[in-house]
């Protein structure tokens, strides 16, 4: 008796993949993510809730379905649009991360602490608190709200994915070298940061933080903010002590500014106008219907 | 060698195979299967909710209509936050059946009266710990068994009546919620022996007696209360009781088990706030200097019921509760000093103070003699954190507000009354 005979002759391959997508319902939200960002950008914007792409540790409530529509239509102008107005669209395509993933509340740590956003590797970009989209956009300062808990996540990981593609001028951690402290960021104030030449409390992480954060900060404000910073970091500071953190400032923002003209092409300032003018334009948008 | 192929043989007999579908296939006539029943059920779901990993906390109901593109439909008998969502109003979100390691029920988008059971806070984490994916382990067209997929609770969610008309079935548990809760005092009872006291809320009960604790949460039902699952009072199993209004008490249904309203030991009646003998003392700041105030007070009945009691620098409204006998004096508004001088009693904790008019004080026992009832009171969980006086602050509008807050007046600490017998 050959082995060949064992096997059961009667059994025949299913025509139906067990590899089947497990979610196949596509409403028109998901028809608009897949026409607007998909399809041109390669990018998934995930704002169904799943805890297998979440954090598991954290405790989430999902994104409500009208704030995502209008936090992903907020994305699609200020984000994607302002670079593709500026560098082109194969350049947003090449360089933003591939999910975007929408969190309904914040992500508390312990302690009580919140997560403003994650990153994982470029790839996966995370965005809590959707759920407080309108509030936000019902305040005055509704872009200050925007660039505090989205935007200047947004583009703080895209700065990463930036230099992890082409290396910035070696340079730039020179200048502020033996002032990055890792996780203690957070225990030294803004004030402190501007005095020592640094745009945010987070700069102080490492030198790739203190890289990106100066984009971050220079393309979601305008140019009286950035003013006031350089003024501040270089003001005497209460105890009569003198500082030079402003011109330090000017000095790694010229590196930042050489490194996007002369390795990705585009001009810093122009990207800014083009963030500044589009956040603008988002007080007149219908950010509600889906086309 | 014969014998292993025949038994190699034996397993090829499809008679002999425990499925007969590939698991994945299984999986997907599984979900449709789901799904079907889920929309079928035309007037929707009543999904029993039991928050915590030991449904500790209370039991609501939640109404949910599925249809077949992916939209449900929500309300819900209680609503623990003010979050601009009130019991009863319609909610749409929406719902997918995944594969995970079974057929799973996500509610994907955020929902207020579903995902309020798991959302965190900054103040409380983990929030009340319940799931918003429950793998189906049971499912008919009329019951659907869920397992919460992160807590590991089982809840039931059973078919609503075809007229159950939503809106109206909403309101009679939220008033029955009140009616329960408002028995406040109770005492259980095995047939006529008294098991012990304690409290019910709108959420759960507790009584305490000399052999020990009877606890639960509960949901409410058309006719009274329902808890998660049987527990066992005085030999027997209890898990739904009917409310009677006349006798004031919750009946075990199929037992002599009841949950009955009793007076507290300390009740104060009506009447004798109002012709009792009242002493008012507390502490005050004047002259940059604490000083002890003390003075006979007197109680007058307002037509809304509330009391106004004399005896301080100005009269001051309480508010009497007939369900324990005692009294909460709450943030108000006390008298205009001068032109543009509007003076509040302002819930304080020594560094901040409100104007909330629901924060305030509650009356408690503090000690209870043949001769003397002394009143003390305590931070009512409204306003500020750790309340311990009121501040007598003075607004440059009737509107108080951050922009019209003018100065401090005095302050009242160790407010007391004593009712002499």
């Amino acid at each position: 008796m050959s082995l060949a005979s064992v096997s059961c002759s009667d059994d025949s391959l299913d025509n139906r993949s067990i590899f089947d997508t497990a979610r196949t319902e596509q409403n028109d939200f998901d028809k608009w993510i897949k026409k607007n960002f998909t399809d041109p950008y390669n990018v998934d914007i995930v704002y169904k809730l799943d805890d297998n792409i979440s954090d598991y540790d954290y405790d989430l409530a999902p994104a409500e379905y009208n704030q995502s529509v209008k936090l992903a239509k907020i994305i699609k102008h200020v984000w994607f649009g302002a670079y593709d107005e500026v560098a082109g669209v194969d350049f947003t395509r090449q360089l933003v991360p591939r999910t975007i993933h929408f969190v309904g509340s914040p992500a508390y740590k312990g302690d009580g602490t919140m997560v403003l956003g994650t990153a994982e590797g470029g790839l996966v970009i995370t965005l809590y608190m959707v759920n407080n989209m309108n509030k936000y956009l019902s305040q005055d300062n509704y872009m200050e709200l925007l660039n505090h808990y989205y935007f200047k996540t947004m583009h703080h990981e895209f700065g990463h994915i930036l230099h992890q593609k082409k290396p910035y001028d070696t340079n730039f951690p020179k200048i502020c070298a033996g002032l990055y402290i890792g996780g203690d960021w957070y225990l030294h104030s803004e004030t402190e940061a501007h005095q020592l030449g640094f745009i945010s409390q987070y700069s102080r992480n490492m030198e790739y933080d203190d890289f990106v954060e100066l984009i971050a900060n220079y393309v979601t404000h305008d140019q009286e903010w950035w003013d006031a910073a350089v003024a501040e970091g270089n003001a005497k500071g209460s105890d009569g002590t003198t500082h030079n953190g402003g011109d330090i400032l000017e000095e790694k923002l010229a590196i930042v500014k050489a490194y996007c003209r002369n390795s990705w092409g585009f001009d810093l300032d122009e990207l800014r106008d083009a963030v500044q003018r589009r956040s603008k334009e988002l007080s007149t948008m219908d950010l509600t219907t889906l086309n | 060698m014969v014998a292993v192929l025949a038994l190699a043989q034996t397993s090829c007999s499809s008679d002999d195979r425990v499925f007969d579908d590939s698991s994945a296939n299984r999986m997907e006539n599984a979900i449709n299967e789901y799904k079907e029943l889920l929309v079928s059920a035309e007037n929707g779901w009543c999904l029993e909710m039991f928050p915590g990993e030991k449904h500790e906390y209370l039991g609501a109901s939640i109404y949910l209509k599925f249809d077949k593109d992916g939209k449900v439909t929500a309300t819900s008998d209680y609503h623990p936050v003010k979050d601009g969502y009130n019991v009863g109003d319609l909610f749409e979100s929406r719902y997918e059946l995944i594969k995970q390691q079974g057929p799973l029920l996500s509610f994907i988008t955020y929902n207020p009266f579903v995902h309020i059971w798991s959302e965190p806070s900054g103040s409380d984490v983990d929030g009340y710990e319940s799931d918003y994916e429950f793998v189906v382990t049971k499912a008919s067209a009329t019951e659907f068994e869920l397992k919460g997929r992160k807590r590991g609770v089982t809840l039931h969610m059973y078919a609503l009546d075809k007229d159950t008309d939503w809106k109206k079935s909403i309101t009679e548990l939220s008033d029955m919620r009140k009616k329960c809760a408002a028995l406040k005092t109770i005492a259980l009872f095995s047939g006529s022996n008294k098991l012990g006291s304690g409290k019910i809320t709108e959420t759960d009960f507790k009584v305490s007696g000399e052999n020990g604790v009877y606890k639960s949460s509960f949901l409410i039902t058309k006719t009274g209360i329902k808890l998660y699952a049987p527990i066992n009072i005085d030999g027997k199993s209890v898990s739904e009781f009917t409310y009677n209004a006349e006798a004031k008490e919750l009946n075990a249904v199929g037992s002599d088990v009841k949950l009955a309203f009793e007076k507290p030991a300390d009740y104060i009646d009506l009447d004798t706030y109002l012709n009792g003998d009242w002493t008012l003392s507390l502490t005050y700041y004047v002259s940059k200097t604490e000083k002890k105030y003390s003075r006979k007070a007197k109680f007058t009945l307002n037509e809304d019921g509330t009391l106004t009691m004399t005896g301080a620098h100005f009269p001051i409204v309480c508010n009497y509760d007939d369900g324990t006998g005692m009294i909460s004096i709450k943030t108000q508004y006390l008298t205009m000093l001068e032109e543009g001088a509007y003076l509040f009693l302002c819930q304080c904790n020594g560094q901040s103070l409100t104007w909330d008019y629901n924060s305030g004080f509650d009356g408690y026992t503090s000690s209870l003699t043949d001769k003397q009832h002394v009143i003390k009171f305590k931070d009512n969980g409204m306003g500020v954190n750790n309340a311990n006086s009121f501040y007598l602050y003075v607004f440059t509008s009737s509107k108080p507000s951050g922009d019209t807050m003018d100065g401090t007046y005095t302050y009242y600490k160790d407010i007391t009354l004593t009712l002499t017998k």
